[in-house]
């Protein structure tokens, strides 16, 4: 099995690495170019893309650990998040036109622009920073654990996370977004087909679909409703959700990605490819984790679950080489996009305010690039406690954004303070929160959080000047395109 | 407000209760449904209305 992993990994990272080269070439010159792909994917592409950049490691790991330990709960989470992608439809042709009119390269560089005042993109560069390096490390954790329990620690956890932060250092290197939207294809195709293939397997050794059924009916039916075996609590359950539901606009790696298509159409094929693939993907992993429950029922920790079912011998080894290698593939899409996105937040938010003539700014950012990878593995390497719980926390942090953002596009009262005075305090509660494990009431750190940069949004904004005339100057030209492409 | 615009809301308005329904249904009425057809299936209808919900949200723009 080792020696099997190894070579299909070797073969996957040359095979990435020729796409990756490959998209380097026609790769022009400029931030637009490098971070956004010159604005000219087209919809299947980044469908495909956004799938990979969303669904990670946690998906086949986490989530189907998160089944295993707490049941169907995992699949109501999972599918509020994809209802969120609402959102998309909402503020994804706002994100374009806005994109389009004035140019931006990330999110954070619309808000400065929007609010009148670089510091909002400056914090929400900081913020999407702290947040999502433990993102990142999950991701890395993903594969660590993967490959490490696969090979029956054959291949140490420390070497899994470096050969995923190598593959997403290089990947992204190579041609910024172009090479990430290529790689990304490559890899959903992989990690979508495989799971696939894995779960007929893993199903048909349970004695197919109404075996599997009925077994899991009769031995485990506390998992087939909420809260189940007690990991879903209601408010759990909503402190999960709630940053999930949101992170299609709060997260930036995907957020960023609304300026990126070639155009409202492509915007489109990329929403609605992606929830066909989210749907199924989600079926595939939650299935995945109530097979573990019943093929490996004593585990010690939840996120063990997809190690060792490969390793059970209920799928053959083959079918499970190739499933560790489209759960790397997840892993790696994942962090590969973050790191382009926050080396672009890196660039145009924080060192382009500080050094106007832009020159390095691309330099800036790569080694903000690096600097994270490095801080990620760090992280990783602390090993905490269950993949989902810290994948969400990350969301949770980000969730302080989402205030000003909507405010951008639907409230011209918004000022630059309150976006300012939300996105800091709320994102310093919510870090306290999480970091001391306090849950004031009951009610978990997401939610106060989320709350709390409401509050302070609307409060600071009514109290101090908004930049009436900016938002008039920004909202102009999104509403009159919202009108030419019949967007309700 | 324009016909589509109208449209819009109402099919936004939709897609919220569909959200809220994801968790007072599962958590109110079918706590004590351990089977396949308690939450499982709920969550699975509401996945797919969902999904259908965002579709008729974009069917209308023109690229």
């Amino acid at each position: 099995m080792t020696l099997g992993v190894s070579v299909a990994l070797i073969a996957y990272a040359l095979l990435g690495l020729v796409v990756a080269l490959a998209a380097r070439r026609g790769l022009g010159a400029g931030a637009g170019e490098y971070f956004l792909a010159g604005r000219r994917a087209g919809g299947v592409l980044s469908a495909l893309s956004y799938g990979a950049t969303t669904y990670s490691a946690f998906m086949m790991v986490g989530l189907a650990g998160l089944t295993y330990a707490g049941g169907v709960g995992a699949l109501g989470f999972e599918l509020i998040y994809l209802a969120g992608l609402g959102l998309v439809a909402i503020f994804g042709p706002r994100f374009w036109l806005a994109g389009q009119r004035f140019g931006y390269i990330t999110p954070a560089e619309m808000l400065s622009h929007r609010y009148d005042h670089a510091l909002v993109g400056g914090v929400m560069a900081v913020a999407a920073c702290v947040f999502l390096i433990p993102y990142s490390a999950v991701q890395l954790m993903g594969i660590g654990y993967l490959l490490s329990g696969v090979s029956d620690g054959a291949i140490s956890f420390e070497a899994g996370i470096l050969v995923g932060t190598a593959l997403a250092l290089i990947w992204t290197l190579a041609a910024g977004l172009r090479s990430v939207l290529w790689t990304d294809a490559l890899q959903v195709v992989v990690m979508l087909v495989t799971s696939l293939l894995a779960v007929g397997f893993v199903v048909a050794a349970l004695g197919g679909p109404s075996e599997f059924m009925a077994s899991t009916a009769e031995n485990r039916g506390a998992w087939l409703a909420v809260p189940g075996p007690g990991l879903f609590s209601l408010m759990t359950f909503i402190g999960l959700t709630l940053p999930w539901f949101f992170f299609s606009i709060s997260n930036p790696q995907v957020s960023q990605r609304l300026f990126t298509t070639e155009s409202i159409g492509a915007m489109r094929v990329m929403l609605l490819g992606f929830l066909v693939l989210g749907f199924v993907y989600t079926l595939v992993s939650v299935i995945w984790g109530f097979s573990a429950l019943q093929l490996l029922p004593e585990l010690e920790r939840a996120d063990l679950a997809t190690p060792r079912l490969l390793s059970s011998g209920a799928i053959p080894t083959l079918v499970s080489i190739v499933l560790v290698v489209g759960i790397v593939a997840a892993a790696v899409s994942t962090v590969d996009s973050i790191l382009l996105s926050l080396a672009s937040l890196a660039a145009r938010d924080l060192y382009r305010p500080l050094a106007p003539t832009g020159a390095r700014e691309m330099l800036a950012g790569k080694v903000v690039m690096l600097l994270v990878a490095v801080l990620a593995v760090l992280f990783a390497r602390l090993q905490l406690d269950l993949i989902t719980i810290l994948s969400v926390a990350s969301s949770a942090g980000l969730l302080v954004t989402v205030p000003a953002i909507v405010g951008a596009f639907f409230w011209r009262g918004g000022s630059a303070a309150g976006a300012l005075v939300s996105m800091i305090v709320a994102g310093i509660a919510v870090t306290f929160l999480q970091v001391t494990g306090t849950n004031p009431l009951g009610v978990p750190a997401s939610l106060w959080g989320g709350l709390l940069a409401v509050v302070l949004f609307i409060g600071v904004s009514w109290v101090t000047t908004a930049p009436r005339a900016r938002a008039e100057e920004f909202l102009a030209p999104v509403e009159a395109g919202l009108r030419k492409h019949r967007i309700r | 407000m324009s016909d589509d615009r109208r449209r819009g809301t109402g099919t936004l308005a939709l897609l919220g209760l569909v959200i809220l329904l994801a968790y007072i249904v599962p958590y109110g009425f079918l706590q004590a449904v351990e089977s396949w057809y308690g939450a499982f299936l709920f969550w699975m209808l509401f996945g797919v209305v969902a999904i259908g919900l965002i579709f008729h949200l974009v069917g209308s723009w023109r690229s």
